[in-house]
């Protein structure tokens, strides 16, 4: 009976969470537009942060997903799912790297040390392209399609929240949030500015402009 | 002719109007190759950047963003693809390396334009012509992506001539490119014209009127040209433009071989047309010419004409025809001829002119006979042939007389001539006319006899005897056969008078009337007779010769003559034997010798107070 009693008393503390909360977060450009893959963090450094293992697809000549958030000291293992070669690389400050051409399975997965973002594109193929963005935290969350993401489970407490983008303008402390939790769900709303992204040539393209 | 002128000289200003028309539109296809030929050339200068953004080998050579590493993978990429020059430029503008300045790192791009251009597009592409260096190039800006935009490749082509001709093999049009302000002096990039049509091209753009994408003239050192002006770019307010251009000379070429043909086309017409008229003018002059002399002989009265035309038109018809009418005319003539020696001339052109017809009117008429006397004698001594001849010249110089006088032959008796004056035309003066041919004839006579004396004839003596009267003249005989003449009693007394004249020993006699008609002729009283038939006397008279004619002593005679009658008529037969007397002392003559025998014969009569002084001749 006792037991039972103590079973139930842990249920509810549990069920309640009295010592943690959700943040709820919507992004939105200077439009106004909701924005899907939104990288949202917690800017606190955790010591012996989780290192993981993920996989980004290559799948019918596009990486799968197309942003993905990678705990700092994690891995990654690209696998191609095509029946030709691909061959990936980035020339970004957090990471370079180059994987020469190869099918199946890639020898080694890539290890993420430095946390920012990291654009990867595949040589061959001008128009595949993904990121990976690197954090130290466990508390970050990806925007769907109608620009919410929710990080559960943050502890009472003061933190800064950051907001990445692939077409982020600036830094990304420029659209820097305070939030205080306190054993209650918060939402939070950002506005952040995109810049206008060029678009990589794929095909050739018909002009009538005139011009040399 | 002039039609074929002015066909000439239409087709030529059609044909340099289609020429240029041929041009115009040409340059308005032209304008859209050209164009075209731009976007396909601003198309593979931006694939050849875009092929190098993409080029692996050349990613991780940017992203050294080492200066002298990123200059040679320029340069090397640079004569790959044939450009001018080649650069690497960080996002921010900053230049890496620069192929035209080796040197050059770490500063701003010169033509930040471009990229400001490149950055604002959908693409991150742009491309602009802008002078390097003061040379003019045609700049494009891409973006390096890697797969982020990273960098700007730039690369640029030189616009000179040789840029200028491989657009000319597309648009077969000779095209410069010009650099400039409107109404300002332009500067030229590149060309395709020649030496000498390049030199005036800049200047001529500022002296022409012109505007854009519309063709107008432009009159070069060697070439004119039908020129159109295409803007490419515009900075500011300078252009970039093209001028392209095709010559007409060139245009018109074929058809100056046209022309030669047209022309040589109409210089053989108007040869074919001068002989052709020439011809024409032969065919036609030459026959009429020939009608035309013949009308002249004609008209002159040579019938005898054969005109000869061998054409078998008009005018050969109307040759013949000519003939045939002259053929007439001869026929006509000769009966004319012929008539006016059957009748007299006057009489024969009252019968062509008037028609015959049988019947006549009364008109006054004087009729002259005259009689060659002896003639009967004469013939016994002469051969028919000799008087046949010698009668024949007689009555033509007699005839010659009495037509001198106008007055017309109505037959010839004999030896005898019947002559009439005052018909068939009237004639006012006919009495003195028939007078003074009588006097001509005897006159006639004499030169006559002097001729015949030598040729041992003898001499010829001639009685003419004259009466006027209202006698019936006109055309007398049957249908088929008639005559023109007088007939009446007047006619038979010329007759007598003429018949008297042997009696009386004078070779003319004239009637009483005849007589009174006559102011210019001086008379001689012969005497008052009464001819066979006729109750009434007729005073008949000698005609002298004219007025001015008689000199005084014959007068003189004439005047006792007189004075003899009318004591002839006073019966004082002393007084008149006594002139006759003189006067036959003076010179004898006939008549004195009548008279005296007459007196003698009556001065044995007892005076009768009924004797009324005629004289009464029995004999025809």
């Amino acid at each position: 009976m006792k037991i039972n009693i103590i079973f139930y008393f842990f249920v509810i503390i549990f069920s309640c969470n009295l010592y943690a909360a959700n943040l709820n977060i919507t992004v939105v450009n200077q439009k106004q537009q909701v924005i899907e893959n939104a990288v949202i963090y917690i800017n606190e450094a955790i010591p012996n942060l989780t290192k993981n293992s993920v996989i980004i697809d290559q799948l019918d000549k596009e990486f799968i997903p197309y942003v993905t958030v990678v705990q700092k000291g994690s891995s990654v293992n690209f696998p191609n799912n095509d029946e030709i070669r691909h061959q990936v690389y980035s020339f970004s400050k957090a990471k370079q790297f180059e994987i020469p051409l190869y099918n199946g399975k890639s020898s080694d997965p890539i290890i993420f040390n430095n946390t920012g973002s990291i654009a990867m594109a595949c040589n061959i193929h001008d128009w595949m392209s993904a990121y990976i963005y690197v954090v130290d935290t466990d508390k970050f969350v990806i925007t769907d399609k109608s620009g919410n993401g929710i990080i559960k489970n943050i502890p009472n407490g003061s933190y800064e929240i950051l907001v990445w983008h692939p077409k982020l303008k600036g830094n990304v402390k420029t659209t820097a949030q305070q939030v205080t939790i306190l054993n209650k769900d918060n939402n939070l709303d950002f506005q952040i500015t995109q810049k206008p992204m060029m678009k990589a040539w794929r095909a050739p393209r018909s002009t009538n402009r005139r011009g040399y | 002719m002039p039609i074929q002128l002015i066909l000439f000289v239409t087709i030529r200003d059609a044909n340099i109007k289609t020429a240029r028309t041929n041009i115009e539109e040409a340059l308005q296809v032209t304008s859209e190759i050209f164009f075209s030929s731009l976007s396909q050339r601003r198309d593979s200068l931006l694939s050849k950047v875009r092929a190098l953004s993409s080029d692996y080998a050349f990613k991780p050579a940017a992203h050294t963003n080492e200066h002298q590493t990123v200059l040679s993978t320029l340069l090397s990429y640079q004569s790959r693809v044939n450009a001018d020059v080649m650069l690497l430029l960080t996002m921010d503008g900053q230049i890496i390396a620069d192929t035209l300045h080796p040197k050059t790192t770490a500063t701003e791009f010169y033509l930040p334009n471009l990229v400001e251009l490149a950055m604002n597009s959908e693409y991150g592409e742009a491309d602009i012509i802008d002078f390097i260096d003061n040379k003019p190039y045609i700049l494009v800006a891409v973006p390096l992506f890697s797969p982020e935009p990273s960098h700007w490749i730039i690369m640029g082509f030189l616009i000179n001539d040789e840029f200028s001709k491989k657009l000319q093999q597309t648009t077969k049009s000779q095209v410069s490119i010009l650099y400039g302000a409107l109404n300002e002096n332009w500067r030229q990039l590149s060309t395709t014209l020649n030496d000498n049509n390049k030199i005036l091209s800049e200047s001529a753009l500022v002296a022409q009127p012109w505007s854009f994408e519309s063709s107008f003239d432009l009159v070069l050192k060697e070439n004119s040209y039908v020129s159109i002006i295409l803007p490419i770019r515009k900075s500011n307010n300078y252009f970039y433009i093209a001028l392209l251009q095709r010559s007409l000379d060139k245009a018109l070429a074929p058809y100056q071989k046209l022309h030669l043909i047209v022309a040589s086309v109409f210089c053989i017409a108007l040869l074919i047309l001068i002989l052709g008229g020439f011809f024409i003018a032969r065919q036609i002059s030459k026959p009429i010419t020939i009608l035309t002399n013949g009308a002249q002989k004609i008209e002159q009265g040579h019938y005898d004409l054969d005109i000869k035309v061998p054409q078998k038109d008009e005018l050969g018809q109307l040759a013949n025809q000519f003939n045939s009418m002259a053929k007439g005319l001869a026929e006509r003539a000769k009966v004319r001829s012929l008539l006016g020696k059957v009748v007299s001339s006057a009489i024969a052109e009252q019968l062509i002119n008037k028609g015959v017809e049988l019947g006549g009117e009364e008109r006054q008429t004087t009729i002259l006979f005259s009689d060659i006397r002896n003639f009967t004698s004469m013939c016994e001594s002469h051969t028919p042939k000799e008087v046949i001849l010698l009668l024949n010249q007689l009555l033509t110089r007699l005839t010659a007389s009495i037509d001198y006088n106008h007055g017309v032959v109505d037959k010839y008796i004999g030896d005898a001539v019947m002559a009439l004056f005052g018909v068939p035309v009237a004639d006012n003066n006919q009495a003195n006319n028939a007078v003074l041919a009588a006097l001509m004839m005897q006159q006639e006579l004499t030169v006559i006899n002097k001729e015949l004396s030598g040729n041992n004839f003898p001499e010829i003596g001639l009685g003419i005897g004259i009466n006027t009267d209202k006698v019936l003249a006109g055309n007398m005989g049957s249908n088929t056969r008639l005559n023109y003449t007088v007939i009446g009693d007047g006619v038979n007394l010329s007759s007598r008078l003429e018949g008297l004249t042997k009696f009386y020993g004078v070779s003319i006699l004239v009637s009483e009337t005849t007589q009174s008609h006559c102011n210019c002729i001086i008379f001689r009283e012969i005497d008052t007779v009464r001819v066979k038939g006729k109750i009434q006397g007729i005073t008949v008279y000698q005609p002298l010769g004219a007025r001015n004619e008689i000199d005084e002593s014959q007068l003189y005679k004439i005047k006792l003559f007189h004075d003899m009658l009318k004591n002839y008529k006073q019966q004082q037969w002393e007084m008149a034997l006594n002139i006759l007397n003189t006067l036959d002392n003076i010179q004898s003559e006939h008549l004195y010798k009548v008279y005296i025998q007459r007196i003698e014969k009556l001065k044995k009569r007892n005076s009768d107070i009924n004797w009324d002084g005629i004289y009464t001749h029995e004999q025809k």
